[in-house]
Order: C-alpha cells, then structure tokens, then sequence
C-alpha cells in the first residue's frame, strides 16, 4: 500500500478565478482547480457547464426540498442516508455522498454548484467525475457507459464492466503499453449520424492500490502521475485532446482459465442498456435517445467478451491489445 | 402506433420503449415482424398474405397470433386499440 499523501492538481496562482477543462463532451469552467482535470481544450466547440464552489448553506438554502422526489438513496451503515440523489423539475438535481461532497445541477445540466468535503481531495474528485459531471453530461444530451476506454489507432475501445472487474486495470496497463487513456469508469458517448463518437473523461485513472506491478511499471516507465490515495491509487494519464470513433466494446467476465476475446455477434440488448450509466433521468427525451444509442452501438460497434482469466489484468490487456490489432485490419 | 412508443431492432430482437411508463419489453423476431406488418395493414387480411408468405403457417395459426399479440402489445400501451383498422372485427 502506497502512503496516503493526497495532493490536489491544478495552479492555485492568487489572481486566478477560472479554468477550463473539456471532459465528457462538455467545456467546464469552473472558479476553482478541480482536482486530477488538468486544464485542456478539445479540438470543435462543445457545450459549456460552468461549475462554481459556493457553501452547503448556498446549496440547500435555495433547494426546494418540501417538492423534491427522492430519486435514489443509499444507506451504508444504518441512520441517515450516506448517497442520495434528489430532483425537482425547476431547481433539477441534488446529489449527496456522504465524506464525498454534495452537488446541485440544475435541469439543462448547464450549471453546477458544488460543495467539496474538507477531507481527501481524491473524495471530491471522484464525486465530481463519476457522478456530478456524469450527470450533467446526460442533460447535456451524452450518453455515459460505464467503462474505461483508450485510444489504439484514433479510436478508442471501451473496457465494460461493474466496478471491481478490473476495467481500469486492463486500460490502464494499455496505456503502460502505449495506448492514450479516453477515460476511467465513465465514458461519455455521441451519436454522429451512424458512428458513435466518445469523448475523453478526466483523464485520472483510480485504481485499487494492490496493483504493485502497475504502479511499479507506471513509476519505472514514466507513464502517468501518481496523483494520491484515498482508498484508491489515482494515477493521472495523458488523454486525448478530442472526440474518436468508438470501435470496440469489451465486456470483462470471468470465465476461462485464460484471458481471451469471445466475439458477441448478436449482443443481449438488455447487457448493452445495463451498462449505460446515470438512471436519474428519465425523460422521455432522454430515455428515447439513450435506446437510440444503445441500439446503434448494437449494430455500428463490435462487441466482444474478454475473459479476465487467471492471470491477472495484464494477461488480460494482452490479449484484448492482440484482437485490438486484429481488428484494425 | 402511438407517439410515446418507440422500437428500435438489436440483433435477436426488438426492444419497445413505452415513454410514458418507461418500462421496455422485448419483441422477438417473429413478434417484430408481425407488429411491422401490424403496422402496415391492421389485422387485415393483407397482413395475413403478408405473415403467411414470410412464416409459410396456417392463416388460423397465423390469425390467432396475430390477434394474440395484438391483445398483449394493447394490454401493455404499447399499441392503441383501432377498430377502424381491424375489418376482421
């Protein structure tokens, strides 16, 4: 286990009022140095969030909670809810994460109000790009799927699973071999007439911090930073600077004793609809182009199964980099 | 088929939004090609012509499903009834 020593990304210059990054479709301003989102622009216009720090009392002061519909709750350890995500048609979204931070986003997904926790900054972080950003990204009218993705030859591959599968693992000992990582956990995804486009994430990669061997290839060949731990190792890896076509779609299982690639000419939609993230909004609108999205990808996108097998996500990233190359032809 | 339905094909088979509910059902093929022809000609007896070249079944067999899955895909919202369209009535 590596020591705990978080550090927080990103200039902290006196005079400084804004950044921008681009993640997940979206141009984010925001007032303050978001961890582990390294200042970047993506290549074409894209629509804008603004994101802004402001205290829980700003937040809840003006959130209409007597109207509000509890969406989701979940309660890790009895008394108060730990995570919960509430809405209300005109004030939009309240996310709540217990020792995470709480977030309001309002219904076009265009603004944000955000309440860092006082503790680990890779806390907040991981709030911010797994759920906030996620979130107004889909009101913003992306689709996210839960997978890790890199780039091989312009387009990027997307590593599906449910947490602890070992998705980030795999991608990220792709990108000790070269690949650019698109992003962790979080694929934001497009359609653009038949293809699907997917656009880079946050560019910090969480990982569980037994993974020795990567962490020790990571160190010993230069690639990435090791930004903290907190609870997770997170590594920040350098990632695309614009929107690539989807090629490939991996579902990580476990099966063989090897690791290995399973074609899936004829994938259940009902795996393909599973692994798309965000069930917080449920219009019409949404609900309709998420389909849209899914049924596309279902037939413009090969799929395929990879078997983690037995020997660990390294085997396993060899074996999805040997059909990757095959697949390009 | 009403406005706030949508289909769209996978592979194996269909998947049918219902956009008011936001419950999905699963058509299979057999169930999407008779909902298209459904689509198309009620439960006429084009539709039947239809069916029966595409299936090579009895037009009983091929009638009673037709009427079957009529019945479910109304019982779940996902068709509305039309007796103007249905000259078998």
């Amino acid at each position: 286990m590596l020591p705990g020593t978080p550090c927080v990304e990103g200039s902290q210059g006196a005079d400084r009022t804004s950044w921008r990054v681009d993640a997940f479709g979206l141009a984010v301003e925001s007032d303050f140095a978001l961890p582990g989102l390294d200042e970047s622009r993506e290549a074409g216009p894209l629509p804008n969030l603004l994101v802004r720090r402001v205290s829980s009392e700003q937040v809840d002061g003006s959130w209409p909670a007597a109207s509000a519909l509890r969406l989701s709750e979940e309660n890790f350890g009895g008394g108060e809810a730990d995570r919960t995500v509430d809405y209300e048609p005109s004030a939009g979204y309240r996310l709540f994460a217990r020792e995470f931070g709480l977030a309001h986003v309002d219904p076009s997904g265009e603004r944000v109000l955000c309440v860092p926790h006082d503790s680990s900054p890779w806390r907040w972080q991981r709030f911010l790009v797994g759920r906030v950003l996620p979130l107004a990204s889909t009101l913003q009218g992306y689709e996210p799927l839960h997978a890790s993705a890199v780039v091989v030859d312009d387009r990027a591959i997307a590593i599906v699973g449910p947490s602890g599968s070992g998705k980030t693992s795999i991608a990220l000992h792709l990108a000790l071999r070269g690949a650019a990582l698109v992003t962790d956990d979080v694929l934001a995804l497009e359609r653009h007439g038949e293809s699907v486009l997917a656009h880079p994430g946050s560019g910090v990669a969480s990982t569980r911090d037994t993974e020795d061997e990567l962490v020790r290839a990571a160190r010993e060949q230069g690639v990435g930073r090791i930004l903290g731990w907190a609870g997770k190792l997170h590594v920040a890896v350098g990632r695309p600077d614009r929107a690539v076509p989807l090629a490939g779609i991996y579902f990580v299982r476990d099966g063989n004793a090897t690791a290995e690639v399973t074609p899936l000419p004829a994938p259940d939609p009902r795996i393909v609809l599973a692994s798309m993230l965000i069930r917080e909004v449920r219009t019409p609108e949404r609900l309709g182009r998420q389909l849209d999205v899914c049924a596309l990808m279902a037939r413009a996108v090969p799929m395929f199964t990879l078997d983690r097998g037995r020997g660990g996500p390294l085997r396993a990233a060899e074996a999805l980099e040997r059909h990757t190359v095959e697949l390009a032809r | 088929m009403p406005d706030h339905v949508i289909v769209r094909g996978f592979a194996d088979e269909s998947i049918a939004l219902n956009l008011k509910t936001g419950q999905y059902h699963g058509l299979n093929q057999s169930a999407h090609a008779m909902l298209e022809t459904l689509q198309r000609h009620g439960t006429s007896e084009h539709a039947l012509d239809e069916l029966s070249e595409r299936f090579a079944a009895p037009r009983a067999t091929l009638r009673r499903d037709l009427e079957c899955l009529r019945a479910d895909l109304c019982e779940r919202g996902l068709l509305e009834p039309d007796v103007a369209r249905d000259p078998l009535r």
